[in-house]
């Protein structure tokens, strides 16, 4: 089986500083002095992957992982511990536009490399762009099923036994190839970190990079991009003790008649 | 424009949804239509449509399967290609994935978990979380018809007014299983387990510092007669199951009392609790955001208050 896994390598949100959030717009916000890092549901797609090629593997059945990520950053350090936990193959497509409020097109330039795969793994939103709408748009192009919010996936008699977060449980459903999977609250949501041997072993492997110009028919315009305004106001119980302050809790749940 | 919301019969929320629905559409002026799809053929009495101009009430034959292509299948029957409609559905799980089919079939622009929806000179202006719910980000359709899904508040308004004509349909297409799929089974949540229905939450962050803290918040959320709830991280590492998890990617909640303990209110874990009608924030760094969406804050450590909450309490249960 061919898997390819589509992930972005995002900046950590949780480091950006708070002026920066407060005078975001759409031609002004520049959060690149933070740490890079696998987009979240990327990197559960990511490990779900190797841990069907390691199962399948283990049946005596051949499996291959590639990833594919869009992006004009120099990304080594996370191709490094994907090649050593075993991913085969990376490709790196650059554009000279931005994408983040561009599904469609970010769809259309996965669909070029995802197409010659049996499944393709995702994580279900980017935790930037927030659009949530790729892997549909991919499954449209490629003309496959997509499968939202996986939690799991493992081989199965007849195809591939996914079980997805649903409204009123969890859909557990047995997909025949080819089909898309994105991954929302994984039950492996971190990916694997390679040994020193390990590292070592793919030491010389490159990621392949190619040049693209995107296209996509968006059907909605971003036009302001902001941080809403809080408007709530805390009260801060003082105390000397967390026994006074528990007391002072429990007397304002009282008087709230929350207690 | 033409506004239709698109509903599907589904668990015991789908009044709310009707309702919240009806509310956000509001701001774009005008009255909006109603599709509501059926759950199955002989289905029972039909909830409240107030807010609505009018009602489609769609009927399937026999009983529809949880799959959100038959709930595009149903729009699809009212929505044409070259109608001048804002298509506008629930963003639960399957309202979502439906909208992005209903979308990809009409061949239009669809925009996924809308906060709110506003009229402006160049027409309907949606907005949504983008950067982890840290920042807002607004659209406007470049052409109709457009397909959207919004977010869905707990306990919406119920809209006043006279309650509109229903007109039933029958669905044009029975249900084929698509070729794809081997099998298929929904497995359903055990009812308590939601904590979207408690009335008192107590919500454990990475600040409870280990595994081996989680009985004690556990003792405090019964001692208050509330349910136990976690941010990501502490689900992920294991420490409770993943379905106590809240926040913008898991269970919005909007409880009378929510106490969080040792969360640092990262903009994602804040919209799943921002609703709580009282939030109680604890946390041992005076500056930590969470106290920017709380009603009173507790600058102390989490574990020492719940022992001290416990002891004060002395096995006394409130609520
Ligand atoms: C796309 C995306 C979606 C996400 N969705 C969600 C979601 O749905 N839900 C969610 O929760 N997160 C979500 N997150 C993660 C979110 O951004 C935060 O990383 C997460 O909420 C942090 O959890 P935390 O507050 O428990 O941990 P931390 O950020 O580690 O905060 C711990 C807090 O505890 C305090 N603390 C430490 N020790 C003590 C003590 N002894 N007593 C009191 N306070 C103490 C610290 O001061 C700190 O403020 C998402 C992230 C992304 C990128």
């Amino acid at each position: 089986m061919r898997i390819i896994v589509c992930f972005k390598v995002t900046q950590d949100l949780e480091s950006v500083m708070k002026r920066d959030w407060e005078q975001a717009s759409l031609e002004a916000f520049d959060i690149s002095y933070t740490q890079k890092e696998l987009n979240c549901y990327d990197e559960a797609a990511l490990e779900a992957a190797l841990r069907l090629q390691d199962a399948l593997r283990a049946s005596g059945e051949e499996a291959v992982v590639d990833a594919v990520t869009i992006g004009n950053g120099n990304y080594d350090i996370f191709y490094k511990n994907m090649f050593a936990v075993g991913v085969n193959q990376i490709f790196q497509i650059h554009t000279e536009e931005d994408l983040t409020w561009r599904p469609d097109a970010v769809a259309g330039l996965l669909a070029e490399a995802a197409q010659p795969y049996d499944a393709v793994f995702m994580g279900c939103k980017n935790a930037m762009g927030e659009n949530g709408l790729t892997p549909y748009l991919l499954a449209g192009r490629l003309g496959r099923p997509c499968l939202n919010q996986v939690i799991s996936v493992r081989c199965a008699e007849g195809g591939l036994r996914a079980v997805c977060e649903r409204d009123a449980g969890e859909l557990h459903a047995t997909v025949r190839q080819p089909a898309v999977y994105a991954f929302g609250n994984s039950d492996t949501p971190y990916l694997r970190v390679a040994t020193l041997r390990e590292k070592l072993a793919v030491k010389g492997k490159k990621a392949e990079h190619l040049e693209r110009s995107p296209e996509g028919k968006e059907g909605f315009r971003a036009c302001r991009l902001f941080q809403e305004s809080l408007v709530k106001e805390c009260t801060f119980l003082e105390g000397e003790s967390a026994e006074e302050k528990a007391r002072g809790l429990l007397d304002t749940l009282r008087k709230e008649k929350l207690a | 424009m033409k506004i239709v919301a698109v509903i599907r019969e589904s668990s015991a929320q789908v009044q709310n949804q009707i309702y919240a629905l009806a509310e956000s559409i509001r701001p774009l002026g005008g009255s909006a239509q109603l599709i509501y799809l059926r759950k199955c053929e002989d289905a029972g009495e039909l909830p409240d449509f107030r807010g609505y101009e009018k009602v489609l009430a769609v009927r399937p034959k026999g009983t529809l399967p949880e799959d959100p292509e038959v709930w595009a299948d149903a729009a699809e029957m009212f929505v044409k290609p070259d109608e001048e409609v804002l298509a506008v559905l629930p963003a639960t799980m399957e309202g979502s994935e439906a909208a992005a089919l209903l979308a990809g079939r009409l061949g239009c622009g669809c925009l996924l978990n809308v906060k709110t929806l506003r009229q402006s000179e160049e027409g309907p202006v949606l907005s949504r979380p983008a950067y982890s719910n840290n920042l807002t980000v607004s659209f406007v359709p470049e052409s109709l018809p457009a397909v959207c899904s919004v977010t869905v508040q707990p306990a919406a308004e119920v809209p006043e007014g006279e309650a509109p004509a229903v007109e039933e349909v029958q669905l044009a297409e029975a249900y084929e299983e698509p070729s794809w799929l081997e099998d298929a089974e929904i497995i359903p949540r055990a009812e308590e387990e939601g904590i979207t229905a408690a009335k008192r939450v107590v919500v454990a962050g990475r600040g409870v510092g280990s595994r081996e803290k989680i009985p004690q918040m556990q003792e405090l959320a019964e001692a208050l007669d509330a349910r136990l709830a976690a941010t990501r991280p502490v689900v992920y590492d294991g420490w409770v199951d993943k379905s106590c998890m809240v926040g913008a990617s898991s269970a919005i909640i909007a409880p009378e009392l929510c106490v969080v303990m040792g969360a640092s209110g990262a903009a994602a874990f804040a919209a799943g609790v921002e609703k709580s009608k009282y939030l109680v924030a604890v946390n041992n760094d005076p500056s930590a955001a969470v106290f920017r969406i709380a009603d009173l804050g507790i600058v102390e450590d989490c574990n020492a208050l719940a022992e001290a909450l416990l002891r004060e309490l002395g096995g006394e249960k409130v609520g």
